[in-house]
């Protein structure tokens, strides 16, 4: 691992599934020796599942999918 | 004719209608209200129809749509839209385009999560310029590869990074003003402080 900020990048490419396996295994493996990657790599985790897990997400009203499919229809 | 139509409707039933939560919730953060993300996925739709010949079954129906709906929103919505996002770049020199490794990471403390509601989320991430707002929602949110959204934004793969890796430093430090105004202090270097 070249620097801290190369070891970032990587983390950002694992969890965009960007990382090919023998990378992935790499960076797991590095994860697992060093506390403080293990600590970096969590809190980016935690970051992404905060947004995935808050972010609003409307609903889709019956009303809607059906006044669309008539559009469509008579498109 | 039949055929056709029968086709058009199994396409639409099992490959695009299954995308409309996804595609809606793309608009509503484009648009910011919930009667305009409606009239945008609306028109994707129509398009989508329009264009259906343009379609190729089996293929990525998902990635197709967030095409026509981000066109969408540039070519048409987005000249009707009352909340200017004309400030996009121009606001944001000194965030453009640089590689990963140029500029600092931002850091969020663990705890900054439990103390936040989840509409932070939403109004941090509606307060971005309009592309740093679109990569995450495209890969945070909706899991995109970055050739996927590479080929929906119309911009190199190397574009797609860069702008993922300044816009979540962006909305990092957008949450932890948002967490600061909830109480949360952030008791790094409070000892050279006191």
């Amino acid at each position: 691992m070249k620097s801290m900020n190369d070891f970032r990048r990587k983390i950002n490419l694992y969890f965009d599934n960007e990382l090919d396996n023998s990378a992935k295994n790499e960076l797991m493996n590095i994860i697992d020796q060093d506390p403080s990657c293990s600590k970096i790599f969590n809190k980016e985790k935690m970051f992404r599942d905060f947004i995935k897990n808050n972010v609003k997400r409307p609903s889709v009203s019956p009303e809607f999918i059906q006044n669309l499919k008539s559009r469509i229809d008579t498109h | 004719m039949g055929k056709l139509e029968d086709r058009r409707i199994k396409i639409f039933e099992e490959e695009l209608f299954p995308h409309l939560e996804a595609l809606k919730t793309f608009a509503y953060h484009l648009c910011y209200n919930e009667n305009d993300a409606d009239d945008l996925v609306q028109e994707t739709y129509l398009k989508a129809h329009r264009f259906m010949d343009k379609y190729i079954e089996g293929t990525n129906a998902k990635a197709w749509l967030f095409k026509i709906l981000k066109n969408a929103y540039i070519n048409e919505y987005r000249k009707k839209s009352k909340r200017p996002t004309k400030v996009d770049f121009e606001t944001v020199i000194n965030f453009q385009e640089h590689e990963e490794g140029s500029a600092g990471y931002f850091d969020l403390r663990e705890d900054i999560f439990q103390n936040m509601m989840g509409d932070e989320v939403t109004v941090a991430i509606n307060s971005l310029p309009i592309d740093f707002r679109t990569v995450i929602l495209l890969c945070d949110v909706e899991s995109f590869t970055y050739e996927e959204i590479s080929k929906i934004i119309d911009v190199p793969i190397g574009t797609v990074r860069s702008r993922l890796f300044r816009a979540r430093n962006m909305l990092k430090e957008k949450l932890k003003t948002y967490a600061t105004g909830l109480g949360y202090v952030d008791r790094r270097g409070a000892k050279e402080e006191e």
